[in-house]
């Protein structure tokens, strides 16, 4: 079990312009903490620092300033500090069209953490890992999926591919960043569902990084909500949909379309 | 246990939506046929045929004479047999044009692929470098660094016509790999714990293949013409046999004007025929870079199955 | 109150169907017959693969080969009367045709602009092309009004398309679509790529405007909510057939067809009550929809393609 903390955690990018750059703060300031067995929810709008949050907490890019801790203690950036990282924390992509190499089959896409995190060494003990994993997330008949490649699959059945894969050295903390906002409509429920299973099965602490509102507030505890790279308003997922106090917060709730809305005229 | 629903293929398909890279290797179309024939037949002439033929140097008492019995091509003014020399020459130039193509591959693939993915200070400066390469002008090159050096070699002309070729190629790499390198699933490779090299080699390297590919072969297509322009303006490998050096020996002999078609057309004939085969298998390689350009070939349309009035109703409405 | 539709419809297509041509034909619109209203927004809602922009396309006399219409008519009913064949128009005919009375707002309309032509240039092209009797500054004062009406500062004319964000650039493109005051106008998810909040401010716009203008819309999207909101009438399209069509409010409380209320039950109400669709085991049900097919079915297709 472990609890992941974002503390005053600013980044900054220098934008090139002739002699002068100017600076952009893609997020200025964000605090929050991750929990085992929680799901947080970030809610913004494109730009507003949701994707380069979850950058920086999947070492992807370095905070400018503040700190980021596991279980207390500020992450390690490099050697097998790094490698503890990243068997513990792990990440489910927004694109399932573009997170999986479309050169390699499935099999090798799970293999690979299998193999790196230690979760098996064998030819055998792969194979039978492998088989573990496609089960966990329904996608039978295990032998045949695994020998396909990407483009042999559907979207959402690459995307379950991508929890997968996420899930092989066994984490502590998942960072979904929009990962149904390119499926079908009609899948999108049955992924959302699979992630809220297995979170309660592993006890697993989850981000559930979106645009849309609503399914923030079905599938979350705890919603923030963020605008320009800053957290305007945090709170129990009801109190904030359905109570909003921050203006940009009443705004989102009010663009959202919400048919409800019809039937009271 | 999961029900399994039954899609319907025509509809599942969408095959006017094509996902991603759908094929690895490219379909046997009659132009991809033509082009593997007919360089495949060149390849075996030049790497079997001189072990079958008599010395192409070998001067005769016959003089300029046409084919004939003995000498299928005819022989040149000293004699010698024009056949044996397009056997030599054939394999002379497929080395030049197969050794430029490896080391113009290895050059653009390490300044551009390395490049592109390391990043940062070695990214600026191998670009640099490649910029410059790029700009320096070629032939002047090749013709100072070939003047300076007396008995030349094929392998020296490869050498050179390498150096001067390898820079476009690495632009091109470096910008694949820049586009590449932030691809979703090389970013989920390090997430995954994945190691730089082993990231570079595993999914960046593969996806490279298809230009790579590409390059390879228009490298030996330009090595090939490049080699013969400067042989034929005196600069080439003269020791040597190969397609240029031909021509050369027959524009010196005064082939053209004797009307010796049996001397300087089989070279030039080969160089064409050869530089068309591979651009056939090019063309094709860049079907798999670019799906779309699958559906617009003629054969594809013919596959439409529409009468040739249908067809041209669908031409008017655009 | 009369339904809309039967009052005066403005667009009829009956029967059309359109396939894509090739070794395997795909039947990707089947025997649609459907009529929208002078004045009406039509919503036409499904998932992608469903047909619904090859349709719009279809009517439009936009198919690119392979796409082809083997069957079935869509017809014009203009405001003065006459009926045109869409299916009939040719050459000068359907050029002038288009956009005049029909116009069409793309899918990706922010790289429908020409990004090395200013905004102006491009909103001119419209008017040299249909109103040549039209003077220059006539035309330029027409292009800053059309601006002003999407609500985009009439100087942006001398902007180029990469100075515009997201949102303006839309608006701009349903300015072009409004320019020469169409009869219909056909969008194809045209906020989908947009902030929420951008969202709801162009849809906004597009009801000014279709009060002030009084034409009809057909709105093409996957995002049911959004047209429970604001159609009048909705189309639920599957694998290129029309599941069912009725009107919104009714659709929306009392669904017919079985992939109409799946469609429904994907979009969690944002006030209602909380997780009620939440399992708590996992329900396969749902992961079925998308389940694997069975090899035999995919290597019938991996044949296809290699041949294709």
């Amino acid at each position: 079990m472990s609890t992941l903390e974002v503390r005053n955690v600013i980044k900054q990018y220098h934008l090139r312009g002739g002699w002068r750059g100017s600076t952009l703060k893609a997020v200025n300031d964000v605090s929050f903490t991750l929990e085992a067995g929680k799901t947080v929810a970030l809610v913004g709008q494109s730009g507003s620092g949701k994707s380069t949050i979850a950058k920086m907490l999947m070492q992807l890019e370095s905070p400018t300033s503040g700190q980021i801790l596991l279980d207390g203690k500020p992450i390690q950036r490099h050697g097998s500090g790094l490698r503890d990282y990243r068997r513990n924390v792990q990440m489910v992509f927004q694109d399932p069209f573009a997170s999986l190499n479309p050169f390699h089959t499935v099999e090798h896409h799970l293999a690979r953490p299998l193999l790196l995190h230690g979760k098996a060494r064998t030819g055998a003990e792969v194979q039978a890992g492998v088989r573990r994993l496609l089960e966990r997330v329904h996608l039978e008949p295990v032998d045949d999926v695994a020998q396909r490649r990407p483009h042999e699959l559907s979207g959402g059945q690459r995307q379950r591919v991508a929890i997968a894969r996420a899930l092989a050295p066994e984490p502590t903390v998942l960072i979904a960043d929009e990962p149904v906002s390119m499926l079908d409509v009609s899948i999108r429920l049955g992924v959302l569902n699979l992630l809220a299973s297995l979170q309660r099965e592993e006890n697993l602490g989850v981000l559930y990084i979106t645009h849309d509102l609503a399914t923030a507030r079905h599938f979350s505890d705890e919603i923030l909500v963020m605008y320009r790279g800053e957290i305007v308003e945090r709170g129990p997922s009801d109190e904030v949909i359905l109570n909003p106090q921050h203006p940009y917060t009443q705004l989102l709730a009010q663009a959202a379309p919400n048919p409800e809305r019809r039937l009271v005229r | 246990m999961a029900s399994i629903t039954t899609l319907d293929p025509d509809i599942a398909v969408a095959g006017y939506k094509r996902r991603g890279s759908s094929q690895l290797l490219p379909s046997l179309t009659p132009k991809l046929i033509t082009g593997l024939v007919l360089s495949g037949s060149i390849i075996i002439f030049g790497l079997v045929w001189p072990h079958f033929v008599g010395d192409p140097g070998k001067i005769n008492d016959i003089g300029l004479a046409g084919p004939g019995p003995g000498h299928i091509l005819g022989t040149t003014q000293t004699g010698q047999d024009v056949f044996s020399q397009l056997a030599y020459a054939t394999r002379g130039s497929l080395i030049i044009g197969f050794l430029v193509g490896i080391l113009a591959m290895i050059l653009s693939g390490f300044f551009g692929i390395v490049g592109a993915y390391a990043g940062g200070l070695i990214d600026d400066s191998f670009a640099l470098f490649t910029n410059v390469m790029l700009v320096i002008p070629g032939l002047p090159l090749v013709i100072v660094i070939s003047s300076y050096v007396p008995d030349k070699s094929i392998y020296l002309i490869a050498g050179v016509l390498a150096l001067t070729s390898w820079a476009g190629g690495a632009r091109v790499l470096r910008s694949v790999t820049l586009s590449l390198r932030n691809r979703d699933y090389v970013a989920a490779s390090r997430v995954s714990g994945e190691k730089v090299w082993r990231t570079l080699l595993v999914e960046i390297l593969p996806n490279l293949v298809p230009v790579m590919a590409s390059q390879f072969i228009f490298a030996i297509i330009f090595a090939i013409l490049g080699e013969a322009g400067l042989s034929f303006i005196g600069l080439g490998a003269s020791g040597d046999w190969t397609w240029g050096t031909m021509l050369f020996y027959a524009e010196n002999g005064l082939a053209l004007r004797l009307n010796a078609w049996w001397w300087f057309i089989p070279p030039g004939l080969l160089i064409a025929v050869f530089g068309a085969a591979l651009t056939l298998i090019n063309f094709s390689i860049d079907e798999i870079i670019n799906p779309k350009l699958r559906d617009q070939t003629h054969s594809a349309r013919k596959k439409w199955q529409l009468s040739k009035s249908e067809l041209k109703n669908l031409e008017d409405v655009r | 109150m009369i339904p809309l539709t039967e009052a005066v419809p403005v667009l009829t297509i009956e029967n059309l169907s359109v396939d894509y041509l090739g070794e395997r034909t795909v039947h990707a619109v089947k025997n649609v017959t459907l009529s929208l209203g002078r004045g009406e927004i039509l919503g036409l809602a499904g998932e992608s693969g469903c047909g619904k922009s090859t349709l719009a396309y279809g009517v439009n006399r936009l198919l690119k080969p392979p796409g082809v219409i083997t069957s079935g008519t869509a017809e014009f009913h203009s405001r003065e009367g006459d009926t045109i064949d869409l299916g009939t128009l040719a050459g000068e005919d359907l050029r002038a045709f288009r956009w005049d009375k029909i116009s069409m707002v793309f899918q990706g309309a922010m790289n429908s602009l020409n990004p090395v032509i200013s905004i102006r240039a491009q909103m001119e092209d419209i008017f040299t092309a249909h109103r040549p009797q039209m003077g220059r500054k006539e035309r330029r004062a027409r292009c800053g009004d059309l601006l002003e009406r999407v609500g985009v500062d009439r100087l942006r004319l001398r902007s180029f398309p990469h100075e515009l964000s997201g949102g303006m650039r839309q608006r701009v493109m349903i300015a072009m679509a409004m320019a020469l005051g169409p009869q219909v106008m056909i969008m194809d998810e045209p906020t989908t790529a947009l902030d929420v909040v951008v969202q709801r401010e162009i849809l906004r716009e597009m009801s000014r405007l279709r009060e002030e203008l009084g034409f009809a819309v057909v709105f093409i999207t996957h995002d049911l909510p959004l047209l429970l909101e604001i159609s009048d009438r909705i189309a639920v399209m599957k694998e290129g057939e029309i599941v069912e069509l009725g009107d919104a409010v009714e659709l929306y409380t009392n669904p017919k067809h079985d992939y109409t209320k799946r469609l429904l039950a994907s979009f969690p109400s944002l006030t209602g009550a909380r997780g009620d669709f939440i399992r708590t085991g996992l329900d396969t049900g749902l992961l079925d929809v998308d389940a694997v097919e069975p090899v035999a079915v995919a290597a019938r297709k991996k044949n296809w393609r290699r041949t294709a």
